[in-house]
């Protein structure tokens, strides 16, 4: 169509051609890049329609300066990028390379683009070297997938100079617009070396951390396996989570396997209560014991205890520990019997030697005038007398150390007890020409508490002492509230004890050891004392010697605690 | 006046003892050398007192005791317990079954025992028995 000279026309300025002159009109040309797009008005002069050509340089210009940013833009990227990036075409020559490949392969820009990726770098799996075409750029080119290589696949890239380092990739494929054409490959990857190290550094503490748990339940195993006590473990679930081979020896039956319902049926064939055992599991947090239980032909101790965690406090199970204590109980009535048997024996004999003495003195004296022959007698019955004490005395001190004595405890009139009991050494004391006083106590004396035949014991052995020890004169008696106690003072008039054995007064046998053969055995055993000692000491109170000088008598003592009275209502 | 005691008692020195002072205070003694025989008589000849010895074959004196106390013919009589055990348990135990007194043979004299006897037939309480036993 001719156009008129200097008339206004349009033009297309997508390149097509297209022209009129009527104004707002659209391209109409199909295939043009601006089709159905609006005409613009065209300034040429000379025919050539420079707008069009001058739009379009224009638009050139523009889209070549966008173009140019947008790729400074990306090579910024690329090039800041800490990982290596590599861009194959479908021959696997590298078409792009950043510096951080660059660096990690060492080689240079111009050295890789243009060469084949194999040519650059080898990749090993392990110490394997990957043949081509299982290589990840390969396998991307012909699958079109994207293949991500982790750290634990173990890859390693080999360069040409022999360096060798672990990486961790991801090879995508290039795809054309519609996604199916494959025109390239890209590689981002980066050397895992680091990385690798840590975990190397993290298998190794977890191996040895393995090995230290190792080593610690093989050390409680063993622990448990040699334990000479029974040992069990029940979980929340009752499941026998541990049991022990001493355990199951106690049971009897050692190669059971056992569960929380056959040990129970097993220990109800005797008095132990198994649910009470496992009242932990159900959230009792005390420790349960029972002494003393009979089991077949055994006897046991049961001890058990809850499992607590210790942050949470929370109970995880029950431990229980058994403990075959037959032997020990066998022994223990063993002794007791030894001891009724030994005083039996011991006291038997002693007796009818005393009783037969003592009855030819009474009912034969007429046919006894030879004072030879009375003394004979006299020393015989003396003699068993004094034998019959200390085997009282030793047979005392051996259950009293032994903690063989049930003591009572029971309030009891101290006072009365003196009364009498002095009044029982009156003879004594008159044979010897000595007196006996009792200074009674002003106001009423509450009563005393302990044992009362042992402190008879006691308070007989002082007086007796006194007497023993004191040629003229006599003993006195005082009560005296001290404290939370009662005391009993025994003052004699006697020959006082020398400064020296007075440290030696309530051992064994008063004796020190180099003096052992210069003792004075006629006075008794010398366990008198100590056994008061024990007396008292077991009953709560307590025994000693206040004063005493050479020649000028000596004062003993001994408290006992005031019974605390129940106010009657 | 035949006042009939019975002994009970198997060690041969003890009842040789005993025997005598009895003979020596004018009563009448009757033995037995365990726990069976020891019931035995003392259903025949139905004694004023019995002295019983612990330590027995065949029936202890705890065991003729308790048996004793259980027989409505010879509960009534007057039981002392002789013995020469150590601890107080035994006795405990004759003294809670019934018996009047427990005494120890090694620390009393056969006299002091007669007098013992004497005091109880006479019609005194275990209580109002002086001295320790």
């Amino acid at each position: 169509m001719q156009e008129p000279a200097h008339k206004t026309h349009y033009v297309c300025t997508g390149g097509c051609g297209g022209v009129t002159d009527k104004p707002n009109s659209t391209c109409q040309v199909e295939g043009c890049p601006l089709h159905k797009h609006p005409l613009v008005p065209c300034s040429c002069k000379d025919g050539k329609h420079t707008a069009v050509l001058e739009k379009r340089s224009e638009e050139l210009k523009e889209l070549e300066e966008t173009l140019s940013k947008e790729r400074d833009r990306v090579n910024l990227i690329i090039s800041s990028m800490g990982e290596g990036l590599l861009v194959v075409d479908t021959d696997r020559k590298i078409t792009m390379i950043n510096p951080a490949a660059e660096t990690l392969l060492e080689i240079s820009h111009k050295d890789a683009i243009g060469k084949d990726w194999s040519e650059i770098v080898s990749t090993l799996k392990g110490s394997k070297k990957t043949p081509t075409n299982e290589r990840s750029f390969a396998r991307t080119l012909e699958e079109g997938s994207t293949i991500i290589t982790h750290l634990d696949d173990d890859h390693y890239y080999l360069t040409k100079s022999g360096r060798k380092f672990p990486i961790v990739s991801i090879t995508s494929p290039l795809k054309g617009a519609e996604g199916k054409e494959i025109f390239g490959a890209v590689k981002v990857f980066r050397d895992a070396t680091p990385e690798k190290k840590s975990k190397k550094i993290v298998e190794q503490r977890v191996g040895e951390r393995t090995r230290e748990l190792g080593e610690e339940q093989a050390r409680l195993l063993a622990s448990l396996e040699n334990l000479p006590l029974g040992f069990f473990i029940i979980d929340l679930n009752h499941n026998i989570v541990v049991i022990n081979p001493a355990m199951q020896e106690i049971l009897g039956l050692p190669n059971r396997k056992w569960t929380f319902e056959t040990m129970k049926t097993e220990f109800s064939k005797s008095d132990i209560d198994f649910n009470q055992l496992c009242a932990h599991c159900r959230g009792v947090t005390s420790s349960y014991g029972i002494d003393d239980v009979s089991f077949g032909n055994k006897i046991l101790r049961f001890i058990s205890v809850p499992i607590i965690m210790p942050d949470e406090q929370e109970i995880i199970g029950t431990a229980v520990v058994v403990e075959d204590i037959t032997e020990a109980k066998l022994l223990e009535r063993t002794k007791d019997e030894f001891f009724s048997i030994a005083s039996h024996e011991l006291r038997t004999p002693l007796a009818a030697i005393r009783g037969n003495a003592a009855m030819l003195q009474q009912y034969f004296g007429d046919k006894l005038e030879d004072t030879d022959m009375r003394e004979m007698i006299d020393d015989m019955r003396a003699s068993s007398v004094r034998l019959i004490k200390i085997v009282n005395d030793f047979l005392d001190v051996s259950r009293l150390e032994q903690k063989r004595v049930e003591f009572k405890k029971e309030s009891f009139d101290l006072v009365l007890l003196i009364k009498e009991s002095l009044q029982d050494l009156e003879g004594t004391a008159s044979e010897r020409s000595l007196y006996l006083k009792f200074v009674e106590p002003k106001g009423e004396m509450p009563k005393a508490m302990g044992d009362r035949d042992r402190a008879r014991e006691v308070f007989i052995n002082l007086v007796g002492n006194a007497i023993k020890y004191t040629d003229k004169g006599g003993a006195t008696v005082e009560v005296k509230k001290r404290g939370g106690f009662l005391k009993v003072f025994i003052n004699d008039t006697g020959i006082g004890i020398p400064k020296e054995s007075q440290k030696l007064l309530f051992r064994k046998f008063q004796q020190a050891s180099e003096k052992i053969l210069t003792r004075d055995v006629t006075q008794g055993t010398g366990l008198g004392l100590y056994i008061s000692k024990l007396l008292i000491e077991n009953m709560g109170g307590e025994i000693r010697l206040e004063r005493s000088e050479k020649g000028e008598g000596s004062t003993f003592s001994f408290s006992l605690p005031i019974a605390k009275e129940k106010r009657k209502e | 006046m035949q006042k009939v005691i019975l002994l009970v008692e198997d060690d041969p020195l003890m009842l040789r003892m005993y025997k005598k002072i009895f003979k020596f205070e004018g009563f009448d003694l009757d033995t037995a050398k365990d726990g069976e025989e020891g019931l035995e008589k003392a259903k025949t000849n139905k004694p004023v007192m019995i002295l019983l010895d612990i330590m027995m074959p065949k029936m202890n004196g705890i065991e003729m005791l308790a048996k004793l106390k259980k027989d409505p013919d010879i509960k009534g009589i007057p039981v002392i317990v002789l013995t020469n055990l150590a601890g107080t348990r035994d006795a405990e135990k004759a003294m809670a079954l019934g018996a009047v007194k427990y005494i120890v043979k090694s620390e009393h004299e056969p006299k002091q025992v007669v007098t013992m006897v004497k005091e109880i037939l006479a019609g005194n309480t275990a209580e109002e028995v002086p001295s320790s036993s």
